[in-house]
């Protein structure tokens, strides 16, 4: 079975997927599970940092790793821009014309999900749209996050009652990291939610466990660090909603 | 009713007889037919061919549920003038169904494809009867009076730490939490 002579528009199903590219790259499909990719590659760096907290030495350069990685991550977040309603005109792409500038942050809209880091879910979600909202979700690469912008996606908004057509609540569909109210957010409170995206992910760290599906990393090393880290390592210097990592 | 409209309506009882069920004026001053949903396109060829000027514009294309009967309604104008004539084509609830006006004014492709998918009114002769607003497994059909907002569907639930808005007072409803 093959692709020859099958109109190339034509979708196929996954199923169908599946098997051409068994067919074609013999078994590959069946080998490729990326969950087993993600142990392999992630589990001796985690291990490498949990063996080096034991001593503050270690624990500074676990923390200027971090401090790098997370900076990297943060100030060069590109969303995909995924603008359903009117959130999309005010809180997107007001947000990201020349007045209030989100390419100062670093942030390059890009259309496609597998270039992407975060999904800024601006606008009304309906139930027709939803398939394909968490196939999108799916189809980027983690490290991924969720901004909900506007209050359709936080709750259904003005649609929460009686409307049978809206999903209340873009987190009914997929897991969400920063919710945004407004109806519609300024453009200022867009990017004050960016930011606490930006302190969110600066709160990271390489020890943390492994990012499973839907779930955040769980904060295990923070519980480490403030055994073994002494004060200073462990006071953040004052900046726009940094966490502290007091509890 | 101007004589105008007398008149119109005078034609449409000699054209349809029993199946014209009234003629009247809304408070907008437009001329309202309600005929039978089988002889609909005999008054509106009427109105587009034999009335003069004719009525040949269709504005608007929109289903309506009274509670009693389903009906489709048709707003017509004349080109270019403010001279409005409603025909609303009434059919029994049961099995409602109503001729495709598209030989006439192929604009009415989409809102005829609304009105079957949100009122459940077969549109007879209809050459793409897609769904075309909800999504393609929909049960139901939202705009009648008897709709039941479906409860039991994962994305339509209220969110039980809100208040429930589907009883009264608010609070943790028992029967219609997720």
């Amino acid at each position: 079975m093959g692709l020859k002579g099958r109109n190339l528009t034509q979708r196929l199903s996954e199923e169908q997927l599946r098997r051409w590219l068994d067919a074609v790259a013999g078994g590959v499909a069946k080998r490729i599970d990326d969950r087993r990719l993600k142990r392999a590659i992630g589990e001796p760096v985690r291990k490498i940092a949990r063996r080096y907290a034991d001593n503050s030495l270690g624990v500074l350069f676990i923390r200027l790793a971090d401090e790098v990685l997370n900076i990297g991550r943060a100030c060069s977040l590109w969303p995909m821009q995924f603008g359903l309603a009117c959130c999309a005109i005010e809180g997107l792409m007001a947000a990201a014309a020349s007045r209030y500038d989100l390419d100062r942050f670093g942030m390059f809209m890009r259309a496609t999900p597998r270039q992407a880091d975060a999904m800024l879910v601006a606008g009304t979600v309906t139930i027709k749209m939803a398939p394909a909202l968490e196939r999108l979700y799916h189809q980027m690469p983690e490290p991924r996050y969720v901004v909900a912008l506007g209050n359709c996606a936080i709750s259904g908004g003005r649609f929460y009652r009686d409307a049978y057509s809206v999903a209340k609540g873009v987190d009914r569909i997929i897991p969400v990291d920063i919710y945004v109210p407004g109806c519609p957010p300024r453009p200022e409170g867009v990017i004050w939610g960016l930011l606490q995206l930006h302190a969110k992910i600066r709160g990271e760290s390489l020890a943390d466990g492994p990012c499973i599906e839907g779930q955040r990393p769980q904060w295990r090393f923070r519980e480490r660090l403030k055994q073994k880290a002494t004060p200073a390592l462990l006071r953040r210097p004052e900046s726009a909603g940094r966490p502290e990592i007091t509890e | 009713m101007t004589e105008e409209q007398e008149a119109i309506a005078q034609a449409a009882r000699d054209l349809l007889g029993e199946a014209l069920l009234s003629a009247s004026v809304d408070a907008g001053g437009a001329l309202v037919l309600e005929v039978r949903a089988e002889r609909t396109l005999d008054l509106l060829e009427m109105l587009r061919a034999a009335v003069q000027p004719p009525v040949s514009r269709l504005a608007d294309l929109h289903g309506l549920d009274d509670g009693q009967a389903l009906a489709v309604v048709y707003h017509l104008f004349r080109p270019g003038e403010a001279f409005e004539v409603t025909v609303k084509a009434v059919t029994p609830r049961q099995r409602p169904c109503v001729p495709s006006v598209m030989r006439l004014w192929k604009g009415a492709w989409w809102p005829e494809r609304e009105v079957m998918e949100m009122y459940g009114i077969e549109v007879v002769g209809h050459p793409d009867p897609r769904k075309l607003l909800l999504p393609d497994d929909w049960q139901g059909y939202p705009l009648r009076k008897d709709y039941v907002y479906p409860l039991d569907h994962p994305y339509l639930q209220p969110n039980p730490i809100h208040e429930n808005p589907f009883v009264a007072g608010g609070g943790q409803g028992a029967d219609t939490e997720s």
